[in-house]
């Protein structure tokens, strides 16, 4: 058992900022290949950014959320397939601290580990000597094929005849791959379809959900540490609304770096940057870009807040996560969306950046939990005096 | 001339606070009248409003930024009309702070002094020997009514014999009031026009335009104090920001209070509450209310802190200046429109408020300074490496 020194947030940031470049070399060939690239890997492990969300006591850093939304929205600004699949890792990561300390023994052997995860119950368990036989298909497994283990939800039945929501830890050689990976967007983060067929899982790596939902969970060594005292959903959906931002910035770089130069074809325009549309047009997307960092800071800070001080979440600051998470997804998809058109026919090419961009942050937006209409739906019920009409809150 | 003790924030903003019910009940009445109602305009006196911009030497609190957002924010839930006179009258304060002490003396011996005007440029000067002999029409003298003195700007050849702007602070005594307030919102300001015929202004209470773009200003006394750091436009631009968001949060707060009770006619929807429209409608216009607030405090740090620190403005951050004020008006233009129209036909009576605040924020929309997509175009235009294409920057 090690104990590093953590490194500080800038320290992070600054080490996510040195793989982008790589991450803008490599993202045609992940779109094309719908997988990461090896190199990818290789250059995030040794930044050490998969020890972010690990316990301390195997030598994890336990960053912050700050941190993290920092460091994945960094990654976002150079691949948007690459920084999804951080943040899927990062979340299963953290998820994997609330289970049992034994569980985690063995999971966290394995420095910088890579485990993916799966929020949506596509699977049923039913109890067998010392645990649960599950069988199930989970679709958008991002990162499964490099991933070593899976956290996957499942339901369990209960005595009442009902089911209920268990998250399971399976590792990815119990489950069948099926690589139905031929999609729109984010086609780097090699989001395939697994199976479980008559999988054996110990019953000590069986989490229920309505506990974790509720804030209570299997590790006792982990009860005290801020960032496992979190509530999950605001966690997660900060850790994810981080890519969104990534994608905004990600646009904005590649759009100010085809400027130079560009005309605006059958106009008189000498140049696309003296144009008064053009002005009005990056103004309106970079201060959207400003305001999806807002929200995504502010779900993080407020998650940071919270748990230094010890404080308890009200439903209203649960709903605030949830819709910080749907208004980056939507303000960021509106910046990229503005960029995009104002980059011309000339940008539809598969070399050219700001098309992959638009596609990621319009596939993002597609997700259930990242939705934005979704997120606006719950707040408001919420602020309206309705209860919420989910228990992902 | 005795120092007062300086009120803290956090009694300021209370003192605020409570006068918001005073400002709500004279709304409907300085609508229909065209100008402030007196006891609305004591009330703000009493709470200290005009104060806040004026020396410390002379009673004033000369506030930082965020503590001006903050009024500005209770008097716009109180009622667009005072609050916008407010912001006005600080502009002014804050201008006269410039000119030599003498003439302080003069017009901050009363402390709650009202200063109407605007830097538009009107009209002509002939300089004289010890003077400006000045004719011209000013219109938008918001507050007009209620002041002692007005601030205006008018051309003049300078000593090299070109045309050039300058500033004047004169006695409303000494003005010809046109009544033509007679507008789509905003009604309450009577920011009626002001006429001088061969007025002659003494040397010390004008100033070049040119000397005050310099920050070169002829206040000795007032020359180190962090309030009165120019330039213009951040501190101008960061006074902007606060009534349009206090008028959203009130357009909210009366909604959210009216909806548990009104029923959706012709639909089965008990009430609008439970409706889901509604849920879509609240959480997206609450969203743009604190993307707005957003905006305006990250506005009001810079200038608190490039005051504070004597740091030099960067032209970008001029920029964002001006961008911070449209993007906030926009934000909340579209919140307070949001509640407009899903308060259906029963909003529109004159005893309702969101049809005033509809206008009002209408109105601020159209403001030279406010106008979201011409502060846009600058901001691209900077953002794009061009240079800007205003003085007002």
């Amino acid at each position: 058992m090690t104990v590093t020194q953590a490194p500080p947030r800038d320290e992070l940031l600054r080490r996510a900022s040195e793989i982008v470049p790589l991450l803008r070399e490599k993202a045609m060939w992940m779109d094309e290949n719908r997988r990461m690239h090896d190199d990818a890997i290789k250059a995030l492990t040794e930044a050490g950014i998969f020890k972010m969300r690990v316990p301390v006591r195997y030598g994890g850093f336990e960053s912050d959320m700050s941190t993290v939304v920092d460091v994945i929205s960094e990654l976002g600004r150079g691949d948007g397939s690459v920084s999804w699949t951080v943040a899927v890792w990062l979340i299963s990561t953290w998820m994997t601290g609330l289970f049992p300390d034994e569980v985690q023994d063995e999971i966290f052997s394995t420095p910088d580990v890579r485990i993916c995860g799966i929020l949506s119950p596509g699977a049923l368990v039913v109890p067998s000597d010392g645990g649960y036989i599950v069988n199930g298909k989970w679709s958008f497994n991002t990162g499964a094929q490099q991933s070593k283990w899976n956290t996957n939800a499942a339901v369990r039945p209960t005595p009442d005849g009902g089911h209920e929501p268990v998250m399971i830890m399976v590792p990815i050689s119990d489950l069948k791959i099926v690589d139905d990976w031929h999609t729109s967007g984010l086609r780097g983060s090699g989001s395939v379809t697994t199976l479980a067929k008559d999988v054996f899982v110990p019953e000590e790596r069986v989490l229920p959900m309505g506990p974790v939902l509720a804030g209570i969970h299997r590790s006792k060594l982990n009860a005290d540490a801020t960032i496992f005292k979190a509530p999950f959903m605001p966690t997660a959906c900060s850790t994810v609304g981080a890519v969104a931002l990534g994608l905004a910035k990600a646009a904005k770089d590649a759009f100010f770096e085809r400027l130079p130069g560009r005309r605006i074809t059958y106009t008189s325009y000498e140049s696309q940057s003296e144009a008064p549309v053009t002005h009005i047009e990056v103004a309106d997307a970079t201060t959207r870009v400003d305001e999806a960092a807002f929200h995504a800071f502010r779900a993080a800070r407020m998650i940071d807040d919270k748990g230094a001080a010890g404080e308890q979440w009200t439903l209203e600051e649960r709903a605030r996560a949830r819709l910080d998470l749907g208004a980056a997804c939507q303000r960021a998809k509106e910046a990229v969306e503005i960029l995009d058109s104002a980059s011309g026919g000339s940008s539809i090419y598969r070399d050219v950046p700001i098309q992959r961009i638009e596609r990621d942050v319009t596939t993002l937006n597609l997700h259930a939990i990242l939705h934005p209409t979704t997120n606006l739906e719950l707040y408001g019920r919420i602020l309206c005096g309705l209860d919420s009409n989910t228990p992902y809150i | 001339m005795e120092a007062v003790k300086v009120p803290s924030r956090a009694e300021i903003v209370q003192h605020m606070a409570d006068i918001v019910p005073v400002l709500r009940a004279n709304a409907q009445w300085a609508d229909h009248h065209r100008r402030l109602a007196d006891e609305a305009v004591n009330a703000m006196i009493a709470a200290g409003v005009f104060r806040m911009l004026v020396p410390a030497y002379y009673g004033g609190y000369e506030s930082d930024m965020q503590t001006l957002l903050d009024v500005a924010i209770q008097l716009g839930r109180g009622d667009g009309s005072p609050a916008f006179c407010a912001t006005a009258m600080w502009a002014q304060t804050w201008a006269v702070a410039h000119f030599p002490d003498s003439v302080q003396d003069e017009i901050f011996a009363d402390p709650d002094v009202r200063i109407c005007g605007t830097l538009v440029p009107n009209g002509m000067g002939k300089i004289t020997k010890d003077g400006v002999v000045v004719s011209g029409e000013w219109g938008f003298n918001s507050g007009a009514w209620h002041s002692q003195w007005k601030f205006l700007s008018t051309l003049a050849a300078n000593p090299a014999g070109e045309i050039e702007p300058i500033a004047a602070v004169v006695p409303m005594s000494e003005l010809e009031i046109i009544d033509d307030w007679d507008v789509a919102g905003l009604r309450g300001t009577g920011s009626v026009t002001t006429v001088a015929r061969d007025l002659f202004i003494p040397r010390e209470r004008y100033q070049w335009l040119s000397a005050v773009a310099r920050q070169e200003y002829d206040s000795k006394r007032n020359a180190d104090l962090p309030c009165y750091r120019g330039p213009i436009i951040g501190v101008l631009s960061a006074l902007n920001t606060g009534k349009q968001i206090g008028m959203a949060q009130s357009a909210r707060e009366a909604f959210l209070e009216r909806i548990p009770l009104r029923p959706v006619h012709h639909t089965f929807y008990q009430t609008q509450a439970e409706w889901p429209v509604t849920h879509l409608q609240v959480a997206e216009a609450d969203l743009k209310i604190d993307e707005a607030e957003y905006h305006a405090r990250r506005l009001a740090d810079l200038v608190d802190h490039k005051n504070f620190s004597n740091e030099p403005y960067t032209m970008r951050e001029r920029a964002y200046c001006r961008v911070a004020v449209g993007r906030t008006t926009q934000l909340c233009y579209d919140a307070i429109n949001i509640y407009q129209l899903a308060s259906g036909a029963g909003g529109i009576y004159s005893s309702m408020p969101i049809q005033r605040s509809q206008r009002d924020i209408q109105v601020i929309n159209t403001h030279a300074l406010d106008m979201p997509i011409k502060n846009m175009e600058l901001y691209g235009r900077v953002l794009c490496g061009l240079e800007p294409n205003t003085f007002f920057i």
